[in-house]
């Protein structure tokens, strides 16, 4: 087996504790290493590195929307240089496959934080989007983890969000619009998480269509 | 698959377990694995097609079939399998015969270079069955050569007319003339270190020397184990790389060559199989610039061992080897976190743990003090004895002065260290000893053991401890087991001609020994306490018992007395018991002053835990005559069972005891060993009402024409089954619920 990322080929370091564990590698542990998992302390709500318990961001959004749609936001890995490096191989240079590097970090995040019952949500891309990249980032993710999605949403806005200012990005109206009712549990996936409008734009149509709980799960908190 | 090549060796190990349980745990390796099987296709042919092979080569150690069986006599032609060892009476090598058996052949008298390794010989030869073990715990010789495939032995064949020679046989001359050497230029001390620790020569060892080193586990450091072998590859490489500023590829490519040559001067023994071969195998894969893990080194070397000679797997050696290099690879990320004490620290005491339950199984004890003095004597002899032991030889063979200022040197230093082990008092309390463990509590102890690691490798520090303290758990639950057994037993040992029982009352409320024989043998193998050493300890080892609550002396004869010391110091009895006596004198001889002993006779009765013992004989304190019939004569009575113990009791002696109304008998001890001049019609009349087994202890073909059949015939024409020592081995009898049962050890 070799890694996703560096295309080395992974060998078992074995010793008592990995003796029985023939799971397969998809990340060596160099890459492993440059990887940076979020520690504590974080925001409980959206996993923003902060010593407050609250984040400003949060703040904001709960007097913006009265009451914030979104229950909380869980994310992996922090938004260091290698990240963004590789993040911009597998989202603009189309190196689908890195994907599977994340595999067993992404599915044992979403063990540990989320019920069994949850349906994913990948955040939709805009049509003309998906023909440029050829794949839906949020959709591969999804994917890694084995539960029923839900795919009664689509996109109709078209701009960038890496293009937006923060307030732009605050104000701007819905992109989304429901074709389906949603289910009760609801977890959206994507890569990103910035300030959240995107995955919170969703979270409160989905609310309003009678979802119960609406939380995320992103790859990247930045 | 790097990483997992351990996975092949274990689905090779399967193939020496029964055929139906190999094919379970193959299906269970299999289908718990599936996925991973799924894409390692290849892999998985290998492994099979290695399962398969195993089962081929495994030897089968059950009964040689019909057409198997071995010849009494041999007439024709033999190969010579193994280079000819010089021992102290004779010389032996194996051969094997044209049926493709191997035969150990003893030769008082052989002329040097007459028998060559790899040699076609015409031989002829008287070949003898192996002594098999007859008690329960008893080092089982004919086993252990099995093991080695040698089905028996011929004393001083015939072997003519030799022809050829295998291509290492030459070697071994070599080393045979190397070992003359150094035996002649070094004081006998060095020369026997030097043997031994260089070349795998152990002969020269005395008894003393080897049971200290076993006592305090450190026999380890006595062979030449792959730490040996690692110094000296590294010291030789330095040498060459540094000394003589050869390129690092030539050096390489000298030890590639020179470390198989080692591995037959060493006397190829598996440990030196083992380091040599691992390190040839990493040289190879270093010099093709692959990467390997050293587990799977390890895992590959095991299989090619066991492919070349499948009968090692059953050497202790072997097996240690192993096991011991496998944990410590396991360990490394614990291992190498920490400074040097440390380190020496964690890896004493994770071979140790690796090993423990191997240890107990074969030895029935460990020494918990061994610990400490691994970490003496481990650096003792890597650092110090070993690289001057070297460098002595190198100025030996080059002929300069200064092997002689540096032997004085290594004796100035050796041999404080050693008479300082010598001196360590072998406190008992040192001494572990937990008994022969059952197959479940060492499969649970393995398991323990592996939770505990991996927590100690995450380093959960907390949890480890928790696994730690149940790992020793296991140990006392062993040792408590007897302790919930409702059953009661006597054991009749085979020990000759003579006799010894042990008596485990239940729940262990007590055990007690009735005499401690010693058989009279005239050879030089004979020592006066070669039952009791060979026998009774091994046996009350095995069982966990350390301390007995009474030794009963049935009367003061060799073959019942003369192990009775022996068991007095070494299993501390609270009682020696012997019939009321006037004639003190045998007291004395057979225990010195050192024991007080009770005096016993008609009307007495003691009291041990679920057991009463009633004294039947002697009524008075002179033995009118004959010490057969001052025997002590009791009953044991347990749970409602009693048994007679008759001693050497004769004719004369059984009319006094008709006369005492003895209550209704189950179990009877027959009288001096079956003889005629003992059990006459009217005692079995009169006694033999409800005994329904009789036990005879009793040695085969013996001088007396004991047992005689009049009293066999008499015994079975009550209707009683004779239980005897000759035919059956040890016999033990299990009385639970009401109900006994009788177990011959060899049926």
């Amino acid at each position: 087996m070799h890694c996703k990322i560096c295309m080395h080929s992974i060998e078992k370091d074995t010793t008592w504790s990995t003796l029985f564990d023939f799971r397969e590698r998809t990340l060596c542990p160099s890459c492993n290493e440059q990887l940076e998992t979020i520690q504590e302390p974080t925001c409980e709500k959206c996993m923003k590195q902060t010593e407050e318990k609250l984040c400003s961001d949060c703040k904001f959004w709960e007097q913006y929307w009265g009451k914030d749609p979104l229950d909380r936001n869980v994310s992996v890995y922090t938004y260091n240089e290698y990240m963004k490096e590789t993040m911009a191989r597998f989202k603009y240079r189309g190196d689908y496959e890195i994907v599977h590097a994340w595999k067993d970090s992404f599915q044992q995040t979403f063990k540990e934080h989320f019920p069994k019952e949850s349906h994913l949500l990948p955040v939709p891309l805009a049509e003309s989007r998906f023909h440029e990249r050829g794949f839906n980032q949020a959709e591969a993710l999804a994917n890694l983890v084995d539960q029923p999605l839900f795919a009664g949403m689509i996109r109709i806005g078209q701009e960038k969000q890496s293009k937006k200012s923060k307030w732009e990005r605050l104000l701007a109206s819905n992109p989304f619009e429901l074709t389906e009712t949603p289910p009760e549990n609801i977890v959206i996936i994507d890569d990103l998480f910035t300030t959240g409008s995107t995955v919170r734009f969703a979270a409160q149509l989905m609310k309003k269509a009678g979802a119960k709980r609406v939380s995320s799960l992103t790859l990247v908190r930045s | 698959m790097k990483g997992n090549i351990y996975l092949a060796a274990v689905i090779y190990t399967l193939g020496y377990l029964p055929f139906a349980v190999s094919l379970c745990l193959l299906g269970a390796l299999l289908l718990t694995l599936l996925r991973f099987w799924y894409s390692h296709k290849w892999f998985l042919g290998v492994s099979l097609f290695l399962f398969i092979l195993s089962i081929y080569l495994s030897p089968q150690t059950t009964a040689p079939s019909e057409e198997n069986t071995l010849p009494e006599e041999y007439a024709g032609p033999a190969i010579i399998k193994s280079h000819p060892i010089t021992k102290e009476f004779y010389t032996e090598f194996e051969v094997e015969l044209s049926n493709q058996q191997m035969v150990l052949i003893r030769q008082q008298k052989v002329e040097q270079n007459a028998i060559k390794h790899g040699a076609v010989c015409l031989t002829e030869m008287s070949i003898e069955q192996v002594n098999q073990a007859t008690n329960p715990g008893q080092f089982d010789y004919r086993s252990f050569l099995n093991h080695q495939g040698i089905q028996g032995i011929a004393y001083d064949a015939t072997i003519e007319e030799c022809v050829g020679s295998s291509f290492v046989s030459p070697l071994y001359e070599y080393r045979d003339r190397l070992l003359e050497q150094i035996d002649d230029v070094f004081s006998p001390n060095t020369s026997m270190w030097m043997k031994a620790l260089l070349f795998g020569e152990r002969s020269n060892f005395d008894d003393q020397l080897m049971e200290t080193f076993q006592f305090w586990n450190l026999s380890h450091l006595l062979a030449i184990s792959g730490l040996h072998v690692g110094l000296l590859l590294a010291l030789s490489y330095a040498v060459l790389y540094f000394g003589f500023r050869i390129s690092k590829e030539s050096a390489m490519n000298i030890l590639l060559v020179s470390i198989p040559v080692y591995i037959v001067l060493a006397g190829s023994q598996p440990s030196v199989i083992r380091a040599g071969l691992m390190a040839v195998l990493v040289i190879l894969v270093t010099k093709l610039k692959m990467t390997v893990k050293l587990l799977d080194v390890l895992a590959i070397i095991y299989i090619i061992s066991l492919v070349f000679d499948p009968y090692l797997f059953y050497q202790l050696s072997f097996q240690f080897s192993f096991l011991v290099t496998c944990s410590l690879i396991l360990s490394k990320q614990i291992i190498t976190t920490d400074g040097w004490l440390w380190t020496s620290i964690k890896i004493s005491l994770i071979s140790q743990l690796a090993l423990l339950p191997l240890q107990f199984y074969h030895f029935y004890y460990t020494n918990v003090l061994s610990f400490l003095l691994n970490l003496l004597f481990v650096p003792y002899f890597t650092v110090f004895m070993l690289p001057v032991l070297i460098t002595l030889l190198l100025l030996q063979l080059l002929h300069t002065p200064f092997a002689v200022l540096l032997e004085k040197l290594f004796i100035w230093i050796n041999q404080p260290m050693m008479d300082a082990l010598f001196g360590l008092e072998q406190f008992s309390i040192a001494q572990w000893i937990v008994g022969k463990p059952s197959i479940l509590v060492i499969g649970i102890y393995y398991v323990i053991f592996l939770i505990m690691m991996a927590m100690w490798n995450r380093g959960k520090l907390r949890f480890a401890a928790v696994f730690a303290i149940a790992l020793i758990g296991c140990w006392w639950m062993q040792q408590a087991l007897p302790y919930m057994d409702n059953a009661y037993r006597i054991t009749m040992l085979d020990v000759g001609q003579g006799d010894s029982f042990v008596i485990e009352l239940p729940r262990r409320s007590g055990v007690l020994m009735v005499d401690a024989g010693e058989e009279v043998v005239y050879s030089h193998l004979d020592q006066s306490n070669r039952n009791t050493k060979n026998i009774i300890q091994p046996f009350l080892w095995s069982k966990g018992i350390t301390q007995i609550d009474a030794l009963l002396i049935s009367h003061f004869d060799y073959d019942h007395v003369a192990g009775g010391k022996e068991i007095m110091d070494s299993f501390k009895p609270k009682g020696l018991f012997i019939a009321e006596r006037q004639d003190l004198e045998p007291i004395t001889r057979y225990f010195g002053d050192k024991y007080q002993p009770i005096h016993l006779m008609h009307g007495h009765r003691l009291q041990f835990g679920g057991g009463t013992i009633e004294v039947i004989a002697p009524k008075t304190n002179r033995s009118s005559g004959s010490e057969n019939n001052h025997s002590l004569v009791f009953i044991l009575e347990v749970d409602g069972h009693r048994t007679l113990f008759a001693g050497d009791l004769e004719e004369p002696g059984e009319r006094r005891i008709l006369q005492r109304n003895l209550p209704p008998i189950d179990l009877l001890k027959v009288a001096h060993h079956g003889s005629k001049t003992s059990t006459s019609e009217a005692f079995i009349r009169e006694v033999g009402v409800d005994v329904k087994n009789a036990l005879i202890s009793v040695g085969e073909d013996n001088t007396f024409n004991h047992p005689s059949q009049v009293v066999i015939k008499r015994l079975e024409d009550h209707g009683i089954k004779v239980w005897r020592t000759d035919t059956h081995g040890a016999v033990e009898m299990i009385y639970k619920n009401g109900q006994s049962t009788f177990s011959p050890f060899t049926p």
